[in-house]
């Protein structure tokens, strides 16, 4: 699969992309409404957001991991590809060979039943790209890539026999069995400790960069952003609200979204021990959307305009958008005084 | 600690606290090892104080704050509310006790009974104590207030609400008793960021009304930092560490605490791009068998053969700053 002629195209574009979750005598439930963006290869790439603001089901839907009753609509091309309009044979040829997820929960993502080298081995000969020995013998050194001690021994054993952090990193493992284009990564280190947090992201960050992978990254933890990602996007009710560079967006946020997220955060570095200010209210139920800006019924800065339609999101400064109609009489956005060590 | 200790004695005082759980196997479910869950925990809250409770999965914590209130016996030391034995209580006083203790789980969708409307779940522990129900139910109004939700709401099921509405009515159930200590067992864990930040002034605002104590048991260092005065790290049933919040955060004493700390990302890029990282190799090893000597030795970056062979005790390394390592840095 060389790549040629295609210079100045992205690794992957999502083009006005929207999920729908039909029901019976109900609403269809709108969970990602007009999302687009681009990512290019060796970029990291995080998408931000609280439970039911779309972040997951953008990334099921671009893979078809979705139950039937998704309505997807919009494009998703990798290289010109639109992976949305394959058949589902022709997909499986994409999935777990140039794109791969990394999913939240390592205890229920490989089958028990199976040595965890025979699954990291399938992921390989089901595109024929080895036999069995030789994919068993690869699984090993994936193993080892990752970090996992003894990986001769492991490479035979089941789930079961791996503590989290390890199945974590036999995960990765999977993912990067083919070197794939793009690695999607769910919340891949939410169920670990902290501790085992930090082996498994400075594992991923290593290999994301040795095979030039381009990464999306789908958490709600923003240090775990801070530390790795090259661009930032929010999620809010389904829809990009903040999109910027790592380093603009914690330094500037623009949208009262973000800001509100920041200042509802507790720092274990102590730049914050005043009182935390939280955003009042709860996020909307993707049910019952609120007909102007999802956040309206949250926002400090609600007006009139705010109820009656959703902005468009806008470039507000060099390469920092936002979707806000009071972005430009949004008062500046007053930094954290930041510890001096630590 | 030692002379205010004379004049107000600490309003929870644990001492050496051993909580095993036995381990069965074979046909005659012979017992043929222990879980050291707790192996020999001891820390004291005093009134109105908040003391924070760190640690990663398996490090015990939960179970101390189980073990506390007798939810689990404990195999061995004391628990002392206001210096009376809680160990010794027989089961009628305990019942007295718990309405001093009091305790909010970590799960809003699993503590709360999905078949009782709110009203009931909240004054539940009152008519067990004896109010009568109509009295129980306007108190139990009351507290609905006091955190935060309509009284109206009490006609509502559990169902009907957000995860952190619902960790609001585990809140005011543990209010209703009027206790003076509160066990918190990673209440806000699993909440998304903008309601966790509710619930934690939440937390904060009625400290203050009712003069409450916390244990706040966590495994979240920003939210611990954020609520706690002093701070307890546990590691494998054993406490690491204990000291006064900014002391501990700013200079941490044992290699655990200072690996944990420098574990946990800052929301902030420009900080991260240059912050050193002590990345810890290797998992917690199973508290059904921990390593002998220093149980944190295998992980270590700092152990000798001095840490395999002797456990370290728990000392004093500065006024109120107690570190349980042979080469602590302070």
């Amino acid at each position: 699969m060389n790549v040629s002629g295609s210079t100045n195209q992205p690794l992957l574009e999502v083009d006005n992309m929207s999920v729908g979750f039909r029901a019976k005598k109900k609403p269809t439930a709108q969970a990602v409404r007009g999302v687009s963006y681009s990512i290019e290869r060796g970029e990291t790439l995080a998408i931000v957001g609280e439970s039911g603001s779309g972040k997951s089901v953008s990334a099921m839907a671009m893979l078809g991991l979705l139950p039937s009753s998704a309505e997807i609509t919009g494009q998703v091309r990798l290289e010109g590809v639109d992976l949305l309009a394959l058949t589902p044979k022709e997909l499986r040829t994409y999935r777990g060979r140039r794109i791969a997820m990394i999913f939240q929960d390592p205890m229920t993502a490989f089958h028990p039943a199976f040595t965890i080298g025979n699954q990291i081995a399938e992921t390989i000969t089901v595109h024929g790209l080895a036999n069995k020995k030789q994919a068993l013998s690869r699984a090993a050194e994936l193993l080892e890539l990752v970090g996992v001690p003894e990986p001769g021994v492991r490479v035979n054993q089941y789930p079961h026999e791996y503590s989290g952090g390890m199945r974590q990193r036999a995960m990765v493992a999977m993912a990067i069995a083919n070197k794939p284009d793009l690695l999607i990564a769910d919340e891949p280190t939410t169920a670990l400790d902290v501790t085992i947090q930090a082996q498994v992201m400075e594992v991923l960050a290593n290999i994301q960069k040795e095979v030039n992978a381009a990464l999306i990254l789908i958490t709600h933890d923003l240090g775990v952003v801070a530390s790795v990602a090259d661009r930032v996007q929010v999620m809010y009710g389904g829809r990009i609200v903040e999109r910027a560079d790592v380093r603009p967006l914690f330094r500037a946020p623009r949208n009262p979204y973000t800001r509100g997220l920041l200042t509802s955060l507790p720092r274990v570095d102590g730049a914050r021990d005043n009182r935390l200010i939280p955003i009042p209210g709860s996020p909307p139920s993707i049910l019952a959307m609120p007909p102007g800006c999802a956040f309206a019924p949250r926002c400090s800065y609600r007006t009139e305009v705010c109820d009656a339609s959703a902005a468009d999101l806008q470039m507000v400064v060099d390469g920092h958008e936002s979707r806000c109609h009071h972005n430009a009489d949004l008062p500046e956005w007053t930094p954290l005084q930041t510890g001096s060590e630590s | 600690m030692s002379e205010a200790a004379q004049v107000t004695p600490p309003l929870l005082e644990v001492d050496n606290l051993v909580t095993h759980f036995p381990i069965r196997s074979g046909l005659l479910k012979r017992t043929t090892g222990w879980v050291k869950a707790v192996d020999g925990v001891s820390l004291s809250v005093q009134p109105n104080e908040t003391v924070g409770i760190v640690g990663e999965s398996g490090c015990g914590k939960t179970t101390l704050g189980r073990t506390i209130l007798r939810l689990i016996e404990p195999t061995a030391g004391s628990i002392k509310v206001r210096g009376e034995d809680v160990v010794a209580a027989s089961s009628g006083r305990l019942r007295e006790l718990r309405k001093e203790m009091q305790m909010v789980f970590q799960d809003p969708y699993a503590s709360l009974n999905p078949r009782m409307p709110v009203h009931d779940i909240v004054s539940e522990p009152l008519r067990i104590h004896g109010t009568s129900k109509n009295e129980a139910r306007d108190r139990a109004g009351e507290y609905l207030e006091a955190v935060g939700l309509l009284p109206e709401h009490g006609n509502r099921y559990p169902h009907e609400f957000s995860g952190g509405q619902r960790q609001r009515v585990g809140i005011a159930r543990a209010l209703t008793l009027e206790p003076d200590l509160i066990i918190l067992d990673e209440p806000v864990s699993a909440l998304d960021v903008s309601i966790q930040a509710q619930v934690i002034n939440l937390l904060e605002d009625l400290q203050q009304r009712f003069k409450l104590s916390y244990l706040f048991i966590a495994h979240d260092l920003s939210v611990v930092r954020h609520i706690s005065d002093r701070v307890v790290v546990m590691y494998l049933g054993k406490v690491a560490e204990v000291a006064d919040r900014d002391e501990l955060y700013a200079s941490p004493g044992h290699p655990y605490t200072q690996a944990l700390l420098s574990a946990v990302p800052v929301p902030d890029p420009e900080i991260e791009a240059t912050r050193e990282r002590i990345v810890l190799h290797g998992d917690i090893p199973s508290p059904a068998d921990p390593p002998s000597g220093c149980c944190f030795r295998t992980r270590c970056p700092i152990a000798t053969e001095l840490c395999a062979n002797e456990t370290p005790a728990l000392k004093e390394v500065e006024p109120d700053h107690w570190v349980a390592c042979h080469f602590s840095s302070i």
